[in-house]
């Protein structure tokens, strides 16, 4: 038993004129987006900048690195094979390109022309004129109704003597005649793009959209494609589905012209034209188009141009191939703003047409899109970059469009969200203490703590921003430990230049007044409230130049917020309270007005998740408390005393030596990440007065790993030195990077030239070496086993950031 | 809620425990603030001090003393020389015989002495002040002061320096003139610890460098039964003081050779025929001490405690501060500013270059130029870029 559906093929019928144009749902477009990265920037007020904020901005600029990275791979959606143009076969012979009409219409009635010819064996070539339609019209309503008896619902059905069983499943799809030529899919690919599929039902409905799907795109090669289907046993309704395709084959082509090329020098064309023309102008393949038209939007795509292609072909029946290409231009730049707002059940879009923030001339003036250029692949990321520097925008979409009614003109659409200048932000948190390394749930670790912050990104109109930000750590009673920050930035004061000022109040945990041995050692905590204005100067790649002058009121405070003037500790059951002092003036209280210079060179990058290069960190604390006598014993001048305080380190991050160089296939294709070998030295020295709050302290996870923070010692002068190996684990298929390090801090025996001697007073080692291995995975958390030398046992830590 | 009360208990405690520490505190600047005071009023004051100084008790054991006429002829010189009072300083680690030097030197027991300690002295300095009631000599109303201080060391852990107590004796010490400080040391050990360096460096750094100039070494438990093979007591005792010596954290160039003296406080010390103490090198070593003192006493003007001669480590090489300041500047003008301006010169050179290629390219191909940004939005972008 057979069954076949045949297909009716009209030609000349529908017929359009030549160049159509094409239907809007598949014109050409590129989007590009990009996303402004809300990392949470969060800048620390703290005067002395410590290893963990310069790790801070390193983790956050990496952050950035990956937002770059995000910026670079914009989304390019052309689909250079949907929408190509119909050319009509014109003079109406069968062999010309009389394709389908591709069903843009909606004309296309398939439906009426299909029959379904049960046990005839009618296997009519597929071809069938105009002429047969009303009859076969007529035929439709008994013929549907006959092959709707084929199917049945399920298989369970019973088995009927002499009665087919089961669904119409399709067990076998066989392809006929499909030229696997040019971009044409090849076999398998073409069977996956099919409704029917082996081993699963399909029904009449199937058939038709496979057909029409197949016509329409592939109409400028396919003359006409039948479907037929056939009974694989006389049991079931198993059926075999054979596909058969008759490609055009055209003879007498002598010659192939491209047509309105005129970015294409004369060179390219020859080389095209001479590289397609077939050996025997009476063998033409049907791939020759298909050649043509790639090679000629290769040369396009090459050269950057997505917005250039062959329009249609035409010219056949002289003999000719001929290729009109359509170059398009930039015709209309025009900007939308878009604002999401929260809808009842879905995200939706405001949208305006000037801006509230950022004018829509000045968008499109920064853009640099110019009428009756061309469109250039790069042009996109250009563009945006150039919105971008208009600030307060955050999301930008650029999205190029072909003219609706004329394909050689390019609209460019630019989506743009402003910011919401004013903001108000609020967190809530749970503080866990850590015990060894690890948090430890504690009453005090269920009362919450959070932080308000409100902040105005654009107070006088080029993103200057005021920002104010409450937390405490007991919202039940914040006032006991109100901590504030207010500042303000102008982004743009200079070229490459910011101006800062910032008003703070942190607390920080002293680490000088701790012991490893004895755990009788009362906290001290330090207060800092200050003003702090400076510049900050980029350039370079990550180059980076701060000056600072900071005045501050530095108190040394307990638990429970009381005034402390010296370290106490408790030892052998004696309260000892004859400790370092805490401050300059012996009264727990310090005013200090200092200069600070920070200069970084940086020029590290990240080679797929692994840094290469070097940064040199250097910062220079002055001073400046002069304090001139007065009668009487007393003296003018702030507490904070005379002091030049110099930090400096070098980081090296270099591939490891002996092993074999990663070459730029690696990097760029492979995604290898290199095997990096991290020299790191930091040291440090002060002259002058030096209080409790500005002693060096060796020790901790970016000092010396394996010592908590300050167990090795305080100090006036010390040198750190790290030597780390890591290894991308990702080059073998697993996520993370492993490494081992070694490690070593000395204090240069400089903790006795420190008043009180603070590293002998709480028996502190003074210099001590680690060493251990660990594994960084799930971005920044670092897992670690860490061997304190000095006492000989092993700990494992988990950090969050970069050591280095 | 019982855990809150026994917080609040334990609050209490330490605020009483507190309140403990701060009563204290506050004596301590009371007394600070007073010494304070008197340095303003300058050296008159001290003189006057001197004056109606303590009530010298009589010095009793003079009487029974067996080498009193030697002591008497030297004390002689003193009051020859104008002088009405020999005040003597000692210092030392605990246990190494300073009270019992007190003790053998003015024959009396006046001085408590603790072989094993099981607590800690009490008391950091404790004065004798003792005055010749001969009215037959000259030497009548001479006064001999020997200031007795705690051992030096930390007395909890024991292996570090007891500052607290340095710093109340140059407290007690302050303004008085010292003719002499004896360090005293045992004869009878091999090596200088780290300790001893660190205490001897202490001292120095609390009283000044100059005291070593009125410093004389004592090393007690003279009387060596035997001395260590391959030496004779006399290369035992010269490699002691050596290393001794040597240990004075004076400078390298300028170190004083202290005088040194080899003393026996016990009972046992062997004696000659008169009964004067005798040393196995049979020299008789309260003489030699006594003389010692003397000399000293006689070398210009006494040793007087002031605070600025305590070492401020705040203090030291604050004088380097605008030459290291200057320094800065100069590295920061000529090393890092160069160095920074190149970078940025290179960097943008480099996307110059690349802008140049692009509109070459461009140029080439016929169409328009590359979207390059205008010079400001390239900073602002390389800013928002830094942020």
């Amino acid at each position: 038993m057979l069954a076949s559906y045949k297909p009716g093929f009209r030609h000349g019928r529908n017929q359009e004129t030549r160049g159509c144009l094409r239907d809007s749902t598949s014109s050409k477009r590129l989007v590009i987006k990009c996303q402004r990265d809300a990392g949470d920037a969060s800048t620390s007020g703290q005067s002395s900048v410590n290893p963990s904020k310069i790790d801070n901005i390193k983790a956050f600029k990496a952050a950035l690195l990956g937002s770059g990275a995000c910026l670079s791979s914009f989304i390019i959606l052309p689909n250079f094979h949907t929408f190509t143009s119909r050319s009509g076969g014109g003079d109406g012979s069968g062999r010309g390109f009389g394709g389908g009409d591709g069903g843009n219409n909606g004309g296309f009635s398939s439906q009426q022309l299909y029959e379904v010819a049960a046990d005839d064996g009618d296997e009519s070539d597929g071809l069938e004129d105009d002429d047969d339609e009303p009859s076969k019209a007529e035929d439709k309503g008994r013929k549907e109704e006959s092959w709707r008896e084929l199917l049945t619902p399920s298989d369970e059905q019973e088995e009927l003597q002499g009665q087919r069983t089961g669904t119409n499943r399709c067990v076998e799809l066989v392809i006929e005649g499909w030229p696997e030529v040019g971009s044409l899919p090849k076999l398998d690919d073409l069977k996956d793009m099919l409704h029917i599929q082996e081993g699963h039902i399909f029904d009449y409905q199937d058939v038709v959209d496979d057909r029409r799907k197949l016509e329409m795109q592939y109409d400028e090669y396919i003359a006409s494609v039948d479907i037929k289907t056939e009974f694989v046993d006389s049991k079931t309704n198993h059926q075999r589905v054979i596909f058969k395709f008759t490609p055009y084959v055209f003879s007498g082509l002598e010659d192939i012209q491209i047509k309105g090329a005129n970015l294409m020098p004369q060179k390219a064309v020859e080389s095209i034209v001479k590289s397609c023309l077939p050996d025997h102008p009476y063998r033409v393949d049907i791939g020759v188009m298909d050649k043509v038209r790639e090679k000629i939007e290769k040369w396009y795509q090459d050269k950057g141009l997505p917005f250039c292609y062959v329009g249609y072909f035409d010219g056949m029946d002289e003999g000719i191939l001929r290729a009109n290409v359509i170059e398009a231009k930039i015709n209309d730049v025009s900007v939308k703003y878009e604002k999401a707002v929260l809808g009842p059940d879905d995200t939706e879009y405001d949208t305006y047409a000037e801006g509230k923030i950022v004018p829509a001339d000045r968008i499109i003036e920064a853009s640099g899109f110019k009428k009756g250029e061309h469109y250039h692949i790069d042009d996109g990321y250009d563009a945006m970059n150039n919105i971008y520097a208009c600030g307060l925008l955050e999301d930008i979409n650029i999205e190029p469009e072909q003219d609706m009614t004329d394909p050689s003109k390019i609209n460019i659409k630019i989506k743009v969200d402003e910011i919401e200048a004013k903001s108000m932000e609020m967190d809530l948190d749970w503080t866990f203490q850590m015990k060894n390394g690890l948090p430890k749930i504690s009453r005090q670790s269920l009362i919450p703590g959070g932080s308000v912050e409100f902040s105005h990104e654009n107070l006088l109109g080029d993103s200057q921003s005021l920002t104010v930000s409450l937390s405490s750590s007991d919202w039940r009673n914040p006032a006991q430990d109100l901590g504030f920050q207010m500042s303000y930035t102008e982004p743009f004061y200079a070229p490459n230049t910011t101006r800062n000022l910032q008003l703070f109040n942190t607390r920080k945990l002293s680490p000088i007044f701790t012991s490893p041995n004895e755990s009788e050692v009362p906290p001290v905590f330090v207060d800092r409230l200050g003003l702090k204005g400076w510049t900050s100067h980029c350039g370079g790649q990550d180059n980076k130049v701060e000056h600072s002058v900071m005045l501050q009121r530095i108190n040394t405070c307990d638990e429970n917020g009381q005034t402390v003037t010296k370290g106490t500790k408790v030892s052998r059951g004696y309260y000892a309270d004859n400790g370092p002092a805490t401050t300059l003036s012996n009264t727990g209280n310090d005013v200090s007005l200092s200069y600070q210079n920070f200069s970084a060179l940086d020029n590290v990058q990240f080679v797929n998740g692994n840094q290469l290069g070097r940064r040199i960190l250097c910062q220079v604390d002055q001073g400046l408390n002069v304090k001139v006598p007065l009668p009487g014993g007393k003296e003018l001048g702030f507490s904070g005393g005379l002091y030049n305080r110099v930090t400096a380190s070098v980081t090296k991050f270099m591939e490891i030596p002996f092993l074999p160089k990663l070459t730029d296939t690696k990097v760029w294709v492979d995604r290898k990440a290199p095997y990096t070998l991290v020299l790191h030295a930091r040291g440090g020295n002060c002259i002058g007065d030096m209080a409790s709050y500005d002693y060096f302290s060796l020790g901790g996870p970016y000092s010396v790993r394996g010592y908590s923070h300050g167990e090795l010692g305080a100090c006036r002068r010390f040198l750190e030195t790290a030597v780390e190996a890591r290894v991308p684990l990702k080059n073998h298929g697993l996520p993370g990077t492993a490494y081992a390090f070694l490690e070593y801090g000395t204090d240069l025996s400089s903790g006795r030239a420190l008043e009180g001697n603070p590293t002998e007073y709480y028996r502190k080692a003074g210099s001590g070496m680690s060493m251990g291995v660990g594994m960084k995975i799930l971005g920044a958390c670092r897992f670690e086993v860490a061997r304190d030398c000095n006492a000989g046992k092993n700990s494992f830590l988990i950090n969050w950031g970069e050591r280095f | 809620m019982p855990p809150k009360k026994l917080q609040e208990n334990a609050d209490l405690e330490e605020e009483e425990f507190d309140e403990d520490g701060l009563v204290e505190d506050v004596d301590e600047d009371d007394e600070g603030e007073e010494e304070e005071e008197e340095e303003e009023e300058g050296e008159q004051e001290e003189e006057e001090e001197e004056e109606e100084e303590e009530k010298a008790q009589p010095w009793t054991g003079l009487a029974t003393l067996p080498e009193r006429e030697d002591v008497m002829s030297l004390l002689e010189e003193l009051k020859a020389a104008g002088k009405k009072q020999l005040t003597v300083l000692l210092l030392g680690k605990s246990s190494v015989g300073k009270s019992s030097l007190v003790n053998s030197l003015l024959n009396e027991q006046l001085a408590r002495v603790m072989a094993f300690k099981l607590q800690a002295d009490t008391e950091i300095t404790t004065p004798f002040t003792k005055q010749i009631e001969a009215p037959d000599t000259e030497l009548a109303g001479f006064r001999i002061k020997v200031i007795d201080t705690c051992g030096l060391e930390d007395p909890e852990g024991g292996d570090s320096v007891n500052y607290t107590a340095l710093k109340k004796i140059a407290s007690d010490i302050k303004g008085q003139p010292i003719d002499v400080v004896l360090y005293v040391d045992r004869l009878d050990l091999y090596r200088v610890e780290p300790l001893d360096q660190a205490i001897l460096r202490a001292v120095r750094d609390t009283f000044g460098k100059g005291i070593w100039k009125r410093t004389a070494l004592v090393l007690t438990h003279g009387n060596l039964a035997q001395t260590p093979p391959g030496s004779d007591y006399d290369s035992f005792v010269t490699r002691r003081i050596r290393i001794l010596r040597k240990a004075m954290p004076a400078g390298r160039l300028l170190r004083p050779a202290l005088p040194a003296v080899i003393a026996e406080n016990s009972e046992a010390c062997p004696a000659d025929k008169a009964g004067k103490r005798m040393l196995p090198d049979s020299s008789l070593w309260v003489n030699e001490l006594v003389t010692t003192l003397v000399d000293m006493g006689l070398r210009g003007k006494p040793y007087k405690y002031h605070p600025r001669m305590t070492r401020k480590p705040n203090n030291s090489f604050k004088w380097l501060i605008p030459f290291v300041a200057a320094g800065q500047f100069y590295l920061w003008t000529k090393v890092l500013k160069p160095q920074l301006e190149a970078d940025y010169k290179n960097m943008q050179a480099s996307d110059e270059h690349i802008w140049t290629v692009k509109a070459e390219q461009r140029r080439k191909l016929g169409i328009g130029p590359p979207l390059k940004p205008s010079k400001q939005n390239a900073w602002r972008l390389e800013q928002m870029y830094e942020d």
